[in-house]
């Protein structure tokens, strides 16, 4: 599910029917496609075990555990992430929910010190968990923040896309001055998406490694995000994902996150 | 060889145009010679340290920076702090720039009672006295920061900035990058009057300008010097300018070898244009001094006449190139490029001179009237009144002349007894110079610019996760922290103690190492990983200590990284494989190189040089009298360093074999005069009075040559080059000393001693 959460970018909890654009030869406005990628379908909740790959420049690899718990509250999202390999980070965990205004509440919790400590927003820009992800590549923000521009059209592997181009607006705060994405017309799935800084340098790169319908909603299975200057990547690879458990709310609290 | 005179008279014109055939090529290459902008050269070759070195920077990164300080009483105001931001902002935005570092964009960890952050330290610029007060408490409490990017007072900010090291080994990127940091920096005038700038980048672009400055001055003033000289000497101008013709052919050809050669004119190499054109001249005043009005007379026709000139020096001037040639070639043995190169082209220089003295510049005499050019005894009646006088004295005393030789000996050897061993860049500029004072003043107010790195190596992944591995860490840096001159240190183990006592709400009794490995592990997860892969690498099994020094003499260097080695010999270092090196310990271990080199190099050209003298002289007596002069002018050289304070480094440790090829010079000219006489059966002191006479003239004037042509050096702007030209043009006056006094002093002693003994030996 920590997929989801990262693609999420201009995600949003909700489900609309699939539209399939190219079939009413109608080109979208940006801002349409970016509401559809925001609203697709993620179920009410999930469950999934995710192994983290940390793969370096020279092609050092660590692998991490993690168990993702997932569940919609209204509008309201909320994560609970939990490190379970290897042994040192065993319990780690990580609590994010969305205060309904575009921003999220984060907190994690350390094992070693028993003690939880809310995250503060200024670490957005920041790697998370030292992979090539940011805060802010995991955060849902609000279609609004951003002016969107339909750039093209692309086939990628057989999937028609649409090339969206998101630039922050004035007021809104990002690492990112352009973001790139292609978009599965059929599925409103990010396949692609390209990173650049506010000097227009291309830094970082998000693909679709494998995508898989499950109960009937498309996941990403497996994804990588390459860090462009160094060399860096992080796969994430997802497996045993099930959706619509009845997750209970109480999971997602500091005291579940204490509870390990 | 004996033939040449002869060839070259009958055929001035073939020998011309075969000199002119020879030399265009290398004049062809002259405008390829090229300057460098860097001192990257300075570096040992096939040396393990060096490798290793270069295997540390290729895993924790390049450790090359400069920073740019400036001070204000009120740096915690909105207006310098924007300005940090600003900088910090421009500067990073300099092609070829890898990263800056300020408070503008430094890592803040941070943590209260819930919650934790790490953001940039100056992310927003408050207005109100009280948070800026707030900031001012908070940079001056993180020790991260203290040192390097704040003064302990407050009052002085650094920003670093780190340039983008290209792989083709083109140092010009350092010039570019401080032309874009001038610009920019004199945008900010009106609010800061001096900005400082030290570092690696800037002492190295500063070593390459300083050193075309030196090569734009020594080759007019050397040209201007020398042709006073000869003008002084001959008084005669058509001998002035063809002088100035062969020297300049000469010198041109050498040049052009530095780019057949692949050799770049660096701070060392910068030494050989001058160096060849006074040789160059030495050849040149032997034969003019020979053109005399008499040998005119008695020669059939011109050709003749400078046939006979020619016959008569050619052998101690072949002589004499060959054995400064092989002085100089005995440099070889460096393992330090730039000396090498010397080697080669210096070497190279002196069969030019000798090519084109006896190929050139006699066809170039028979172009000229005669009359014009052959002289009368004018000359001798200008020097020969004081040869005269020196001659009678030396005679008269040579036993107390010997014992003052013997106690100048002495005092000479005690005085360089006490010769440091010692290369100290920033002594490499003077004092008053812009580099000298900006280094002076951020290394008062921060911390050194000079870096030891320690490495630490585990068999194990993860090693460094471990609070025991973290904790070797620390006592090393515990113990730099002790010696002197050792401004500050930082290791991974830093980052750590910082989160630790962040998430403890800043309880400085928490910066320390965390307790245990799953503690570290848990810390990590949170920290942004590009600060600390300065310091760590990804599997956490190679750490790196990097330890910033103010000391810049090799010799406290050496003195630094022994303690810290002999430390670490002993500590328990949980079996990890702990290795210091950083660019202060290839520096030490260059001086190493250059100390032994010189004593290689002098024991070859001594050896090789003593060999063609006994050769040359075909007596085992005479090739042994001929050492004394020549070993004279250098132990007194070695005493005057001493005396002086003047330490043996990169420079000086040059003047020996370069001042031993040259000193031989003289005394072949000398001996071989005094052999002529000694074959017609003159007696001793006959012969050494008409050596002394005959020769006295053409001795003094290369001598003094050799003087100006090495003064010119201490025009230089580096202080080693000016300690070089200076000991060198003192070397050349003892050296004349050394020919025309202590050794007929030595002999006539020795022979009185035994003719008194009956003994009557003839030596």
């Amino acid at each position: 599910m920590i997929n989801r959460v990262i693609v999420a970018t201009f995600l949003l909890y909700f489900t609309l029917p699939v539209i399939t654009w190219s079939t009413d030869q109608t080109v979208p406005s940006g801002r349409e496609v970016a509401q559809l990628v925001h609203d697709r379908d993620l179920g009410q909740d999930s469950q999934s075990q995710v192994l983290m790959e940390l793969i370096s420049a020279g092609g050092q690899r660590r692998l991490r555990e993690l168990t993702v718990l997932a569940k919609a509250d209204g509008p309201i999202r909320k994560t609970i992430m939990r490190f379970t390999s290897p042994a040192d980070i065993n319990g780690t965990g990580f609590l994010s929910i969305e205060d309904g205004q575009g921003g999220t509440e984060q907190f994690l919790f350390l094992p070693a010190l028993n003690r939880t400590r809310r995250i503060a927003t200024t670490q957005k820009g920041r790697s998370f968990v030292n992979t090539d992800f940011t805060y802010e590549d995991m955060e849902r923000r609000p279609v609004d923040d951003f002016e969107y521009l339909i750039a093209g059209v692309a086939n990628l592997s057989g999937v028609e896309t649409w090339i969206l181009e998101s630039r922050p607006k004035p007021e809104t705060q990002s690492q990112y001055g352009l973001v790139r994405l292609w978009i599965a017309q059929d599925l409103s799935v990010p396949l692609k998406i390209d990173y650049f800084d506010d000097r227009d340098q291309h830094i970082k790169q998000y693909r679709v490694l494998q995508l898989e319908n499950i109960q009937g909603i498309w996941t990403e299975t497996k994804v990588i995000m390459e860090d462009l200057l160094s060399g860096h990547s992080t796969t994430l690879e997802t497996r045993d994902i099930r959706y619509n458990l009845g997750l209970s709310d109480n999971l997602f609290t500091q005291q579940n996150l204490e509870n390990w | 060889m004996n033939r040449i005179p002869t060839l070259v008279t009958r055929h001035p014109f073939i020998s011309l145009i075969l000199s002119l055939l020879f030399v265009a090529p290398f004049l062809a290459h002259l405008p390829h010679v090229q300057t460098v902008d860097n001192v990257d050269y300075f570096t040992l070759e096939d040396d393990p340290d060096v490798a290793f070195y270069d295997s540390i920077k290729a895993t924790f990164g390049e450790d090359e920076f400069f920073v740019v300080a400036f001070t204000h009483p009120d740096l915690f105001t909105p207006p310098f702090l924007t300005l940090i931001v600003a900088l910090t902002d421009q500067l990073g935005s300099i092609p070829e720039v890898r990263e800056v570092q300020s408070l503008a964009n430094v890592d803040f960890i941070h943590g209260e009672q819930d919650y934790f952050e790490v953001r940039p330290f100056l992310e927003r610029i408050p207005e109100d006295p009280v948070e800026l007060e707030t900031l001012r408490r908070q940079a001056l409490e993180t020790p991260l920061y203290v040192g390097n990017l704040i003064s302990e007072d407050g009052r002085t900010t650094a920003i670093a900035v780190f340039p983008q090291l290209s792989d083709t080994g083109d140092g010009s990127f350092r010039k570019r990058i401080l032309e874009h940091t001038t610009v920019i920096l004199e945008e900010h005038r009106d609010l800061v009057d001096e900005f400082h700038l030290a570092g690696w980048t800037v002492t190295n672009f500063s070593l390459s300008r300083y050193m075309k400055a030196d090569v734009a001055v020594f080759i007019p003033v050397t040209y201007l010097f020398i042709t006073l000289t000869i003008w002084l000497v001959f008084r005669n101008l058509r001998l002035t300018l063809l002088a100035l013709a062969n020297i300049s052919v000469c010198t041109g050809a050498t040049m052009g070898m530095f780019s057949v050669l692949g050799i770049t004119l660096n701070n060392v190499t910068t030494i050989v244009p001058p160096l060849v054109m006074a040789l160059a001249l030495g050849d040149t005043v032997h034969i003019f001094s020979n053109l005399k009005t008499n040998v005119l007379r008695r020669s059939p026709d011109p050709a003749r006449a400078l046939e006979s000139v020619l016959a008569k020096v050619i052998m101690p001037c072949f002589l004499t190139s060959l054995t400064t040639a092989v002085g100089f070639f005995s440099l070889s043995v460096s393992h330090v490029p730039p000396i090498k190169e010397f080697a080669y082209v210096a070497a190279a220089g002196m069969v030019f001179k000798f090519i084109f003295s006896f190929l050139l510049l006699p066809p170039l005499l028979l172009l000229c009237k005669p009359e014009s050019i052959y002289f009368g005894q004018d000359r001798e009646r200008r020097f020969g009144p004081a040869l005269r006088r020196l001659v009678n004295a030396v005679q008269g005393y040579p036993r107390s002349i010997s014992m003052i030789v013997a106690l100048l000996v002495v005092g000479s050897v005690w005085a360089g007894s006490t010769i440091q061993v010692e290369t100290n860049l920033l002594e490499y500029f003077k004092y008053s110079s812009p580099i000298r004072q900006s280094l002076d003043f951020v290394e008062t107010r921060l911390s050194g610019v000079g870096t030891v790195d320690v490495s630490l190596k585990s068999q194990d992944k993860e090693a460094f996760l471990s609070p025991e591995n973290l904790g070797v860490i620390e006592n090393i840096q515990h113990f730099a922290e002790t010696l002197p001159h050792v401004d500050k240190t930082m290791s991974f183990v830093d980052f750590l103690k910082d989160m630790n006592k962040a998430f403890h709400d800043e309880d400085a009794m928490f910066h320390v190492i965390p307790y245990s490995r799953e503690l570290v592990a848990q810390y990590l997860l949170l920290y942004d990983s590009d600060d600390i892969d300065d310091f760590v690498t990804m599997e956490y099994d190679h750490a790196r200590i990097l330890i910033r020094i103010s000391e810049h003499g090799s010799s406290g260097q050496a003195v630094f990284i022994d303690a810290l080695r002999k430390f670490i010999d002993m500590m328990d270092r949980q079996g990890l494989e702990i290795r210091v090196t950083g660019r202060a310990v290839q520096d030490v271990n260059i001086i190493d190189d250059l100390v032994w080199g010189q004593i290689h190099s002098l024991a070859i050209a001594a050896a090789v040089i003593s060999l063609i003298m006994f050769l040359a002289l075909r007596s085992v007596r005479i090739g042994a009298l001929s050492l004394i002069p020549n070993i004279f002018p250098l132990v007194i050289n070695f005493g005057i360093m001493g005396a002086l304070g003047i330490p043996l480094n990169t420079s000086t440790a040059l003047i020996s074999v370069v001042a031993l090829g040259i000193a031989v010079d003289d005394t072949i000219h000398f001996l071989t005069e005094y052999n002529r006489r000694r074959a017609d059966r003159m007696s001793i002191p006959d012969a050494l009075r008409e050596a002394t006479l005959e020769k006295g003239a053409a001795l003094c004037a290369t001598s003094m040559i050799l003087v100006i042509g090495f003064g010119v050096l201490l025009f230089s702007n580096f202080v080693p080059t000016i300690s070089f030209g200076g000991l060198s043009a003192v070397v050349m006056v003892t050296a004349l000393v050394g020919d025309l006094v202590v050794l007929p002093a030595i002999m006539l002693a020795f022979h009185r001693g035994r003719a008194e003994d009956g003994m009557g030996v003839r030596v």
